[in-house]
């Protein structure tokens, strides 16, 4: 058997796919670890998973329908879950991208498969995610909203977003190991892409000219996939706009994992 | 590869960068993903070692000689940039005692995700975490959170997860007996179990009583090359002392 076997750079997503297929078992102990050791010491537990997201919409709720009288009564339920699908991104993304600088005393210890270190911060953010949607049904029966067919667009969000992120995560943590000063990039990034995915206003906000243009990102696409759906309005998201966001996903994903598979051996030695 | 080799290195070249921090330049910056020859130093020039299945061997060599990097390379965590490495069996490098702790959970917990991560399928090491525990003698403290133990007893517990590790090929980095008297006695006991089965062992050491009592093999690295491979223990101990005499008539 040969210890060390060069990838072919196509190669990268199906390597990384059997990997995890493979190591579920620790991926998922790593998983669970983080969340009992997250949430297993406080008072309220993963109720913290619902607090967090109901806090931020209050003070958004506050700012954009008491103080600037806005009659929208549907704002802080888009706020909400603007807030819900963007969070899962931004957390994925800035813990991601700097697992390997982390771990990296595991990692000169111990060989094993490295893009765990990555998925286990997606994985424990697919399960926050999860977990913080509870309040979606209570906030949508205390509204009076039907549940209509288009929540089963919900998981395209879901899965969506997360894989998104874990793409761009793959490809951050190995460029963050060679230029540190991608760290600063990445915050500022997030930051800006908050502003810019319409996470505290709905896109029905958005003059039509702009519309498609704020639609190609596609963390604004799936933020908008998951207010259609819990909604029951699909105006918005076509499924032309749909299956675009399902694509520039599968290239980050595709690209992420090239790259993480081709230079992660040349990154440990970095660390 | 012949099936009584556990180990072949064939012209194994590992350069290492000599600058690990962020490029000051945007030429630096670009050479990054092409290791340019400015831009690092070798660690380890041309290898070429088989090692054949159950044999003991120790290396030896000053700090910075290339030790720890040879067992990096061998167990995976390090490719190398020419030349190829083979290995013929299941492998674990123990290079430090206690991979993978979080202070936050219990030892139990630890004992779990520890063994996992040295590659032992989980059901294999829930079922070994009551011989573990006896093993440890923490029977105690194992469901306390880690970060109450004492940084002797965060030590007994990652030996004791070790010496249940049951590769085909080991490599050991500098880690031996710890904890109290009674514990060490049992550690020295279990590490000698362990090389004296059927495994194929490597030690990184600089205790010389621990290359004459165990080991059948050495090899002495100095600069990153073997200078030495020898069945003869007390010719390598004489060598490896040269090397350092003559590097410390160097620095003076």
């Amino acid at each position: 058997m040969d210890v060390y076997a060069r990838p072919s750079f196509f190669r990268g997503p199906f390597i990384s796919f059997q990997s995890i297929i493979k190591n579920r078992s620790l991926l998922s102990l790593m998983v669970r670890r983080d969340l009992k050791v997250t949430y297993g010491d406080y008072f309220l537990g993963y109720a913290w998973t619902l607090l967090e997201p109901i806090f931020f919409t209050m003070v958004f709720f506050l700012v954009f329908v008491i103080l600037r009288g806005n009659p929208d009564k549907l704002l802080p339920l888009n706020i909400m879950l603007g807030i819900l699908i963007f969070s899962a991104f931004s957390k994925t993304v800035s813990k991601g991208s700097s697992q390997l600088i982390r771990n990296a005393s595991l990692i000169q210890q111990v060989s094993f498969p490295r893009e765990l270190l990555i998925a286990n911060v997606s994985g424990f953010q697919f399960v926050r995610l999860l977990l913080s949607l509870i309040i979606v049904p209570i906030y949508m029966i205390y509204m009076g909203i039907s549940f209509s067919w288009t929540l089963l667009l919900l998981p395209i969000s879901i899965l969506g977003i997360i894989l998104l992120a874990h793409g761009f995560s793959l490809m951050l943590c190995i460029i963050v190991v060679f230029v540190r000063d991608m760290n600063m990039v990445v915050d500022i990034g997030l930051r800006a892409l908050f502003f810019l995915s319409g996470v505290f206003y709905s896109a029905t906000y958005i003059p039509a000219e702009y519309l498609d243009y704020h639609l190609m990102n596609p963390v604004a696409t799936y933020i908008e996939i998951c207010r259609g759906a819990v909604l029951g309005d699909l105006s918005i998201v076509t499924p032309i706009v749909i299956l675009r966001a399902i694509g520039i996903t599968l290239l980050v994903f595709a690209v992420g994992s090239s790259m993480f598979n081709r230079y992660q051996n040349r990154a440990v030695i970095h660390l | 590869m012949s099936s009584d080799i556990a180990l072949e290195l064939t012209n194994v070249h590992l350069t290492y960068p000599v600058r690990k921090s962020s490029p000051k330049s945007v030429k630096r910056l670009f050479s990054l993903f092409s290791r340019q020859k400015d831009e690092v130093t070798a660690t380890l020039k041309d290898i070429n070692l088989q090692i054949k299945k159950g044999d003991v061997v120790g290396v030896l060599g000053h700090n910075g000689a290339g030790k720890s990097t040879l067992l990096r390379l061998l167990s995976g965590i390090y490719q190398p940039d020419k030349g190829s490495v083979r290995v013929n069996g299941k492998i674990s490098l123990l290079a430090s005692l206690g991979t993978g702790f979080q202070r936050d959970l219990s030892g139990r917990d630890n004992i779990v995700l520890s063994g996992a991560l040295h590659g032992i399928p989980i059901e294999k090491v829930r079922a070994l975490v009551p011989s573990v525990i006896l093993f440890s003698g923490l029977e105690d403290s194992i469901d306390k959170p880690l970060r109450t133990y004492s940084s002797g007893m965060r030590a007994r517990l990652g030996f004791s997860i070790v010496a249940h590790l049951d590769p085909e090929i080991l490599l050991f980095d500098e880690v031996f007996a710890v904890g109290d008297s009674s514990f060490r006695a049992r550690s020295k006991q279990r590490i000698a179990e362990m090389v004296n089965g059927d495994s194929t062992v490597i030690i990184v050491t600089h205790n010389e009583q621990l290359i004459r009592d165990m080991c059948t093999r050495v090899i002495c690295i100095d600069r990153g090359s073997v200078v030495l491979d020898t069945h003869n223990i007390e010719d390598a101990i004489k060598e490896y002392h040269q090397n350092s005499k003559d590097r410390d008539s160097k620095t003076k």
